[in-house]
């Protein structure tokens, strides 16, 4: 089926555009969108931009909990619970 | 009814969280050492209500909820938060005028401006972008952790990110990363 006799013009890709960057859409819906962006230049480039975006963001996402207090942490839980609990 | 889970399950599903939950406290509290104490509290009253935890819920929402109050009610008082910025002033990211349309400057910004940027959001907006784009957790888990609907969740994102977006468009136009000549086209 073409996009003209399923109705998916720009502003229903606009609307998915968000979960489709978050590779939340079904995949039915994720191919009509990459189907989409194949032939659309515009929603491909506004694609790219909230990908750019979203990748800086993510970027900001580093560091883990420190040892010393993953390893109190898991003391803790020994403590209260037995030492079944942390394992 | 099912049975309460068994304390035994509470370190199998709460600990390979404690990254996460390090991370989304370091960015409450903005420091290192509140973090630490906020993660160990959060842990004390997950355990504590490891009875209300519905076995095959998600454990991970359900820590950044525990995480987020107990931020909320005890540590947001000690903390001085920077003041939010007006929402009505921040130009949002034009189509017509935008000189990078594909957001290839945002790769050039250094954390501490999108840090800052981010920082800037009001809460229940910075919560979302949070949890969402940088922890990157599904629409459903933030409106898990956030106990909110999925609907507000999806729209709190949208307009987050287009502030975000222009106000770190801004940014980069005045440190030049994008050319004012490109600006004014
Ligand atoms: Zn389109």
């Amino acid at each position: 089926m073409t996009e003209r006799e399923t109705g998916y013009d720009c502003e229903k890709a606009g609307a998915e555009l968000d979960a489709f960057v978050r590779g939340e859409l079904p995949l039915e819906a994720a191919g009509r969108m990459q189907a989409h962006l194949v032939r659309c230049g515009h929603c491909a480039q506004v694609a790219r931009h909230e990908q750019a975006f979203r990748d800086r963001l993510r970027r900001l996402s580093a560091g883990c909990c420190p040892d010393h207090l993953k390893a109190q942490i898991v003391e803790l839980l020994e403590t209260a619970t037995g030492p079944d609990a942390a394992t | 009814m099912s049975a309460p889970p068994a304390p035994a399950r509470f370190g199998d599903e709460a600990l390979p969280h404690l990254d996460l939950l390090y991370r989304v406290a370091l960015r409450l509290t903005g420091d290192p050492a509140a973090a630490e104490d906020l993660v160990q509290d959060t842990m004390l009253k997950a355990l504590r209500a490891w009875g209300s935890f519905r076995p095959g819920s998600n454990a991970r929402a359900w820590l950044v909820t525990i995480l987020r109050n107990q931020f909320i009610n005890t540590w947001r008082k000690r903390t001085r938060r920077p003041t939010a910025i007006d929402l009505e002033a921040i130009p949002e990211l034009g189509d017509e005028d935008n000189p990078d349309p594909e957001g290839q400057f945002f790769a050039s910004l250094v954390d501490d401006e999108v840090t800052r940027a981010l920082d800037a959001l009001p809460e229940e907006f910075r919560d979302v972008v949070l949890l969402s784009d940088l922890e990157g957790l599904p629409y459903q888990e933030v409106a898990e952790a956030l106990e909110i609907p999925i609907g507000t969740v999806k729209s709190r994102l949208f307009r987050a990110r287009r502030i975000l977006q222009g106000q770190l468009r801004r940014y980069a136009v005045e440190t030049g990363i994008i050319r004012p000549q490109e600006e004014a086209q």
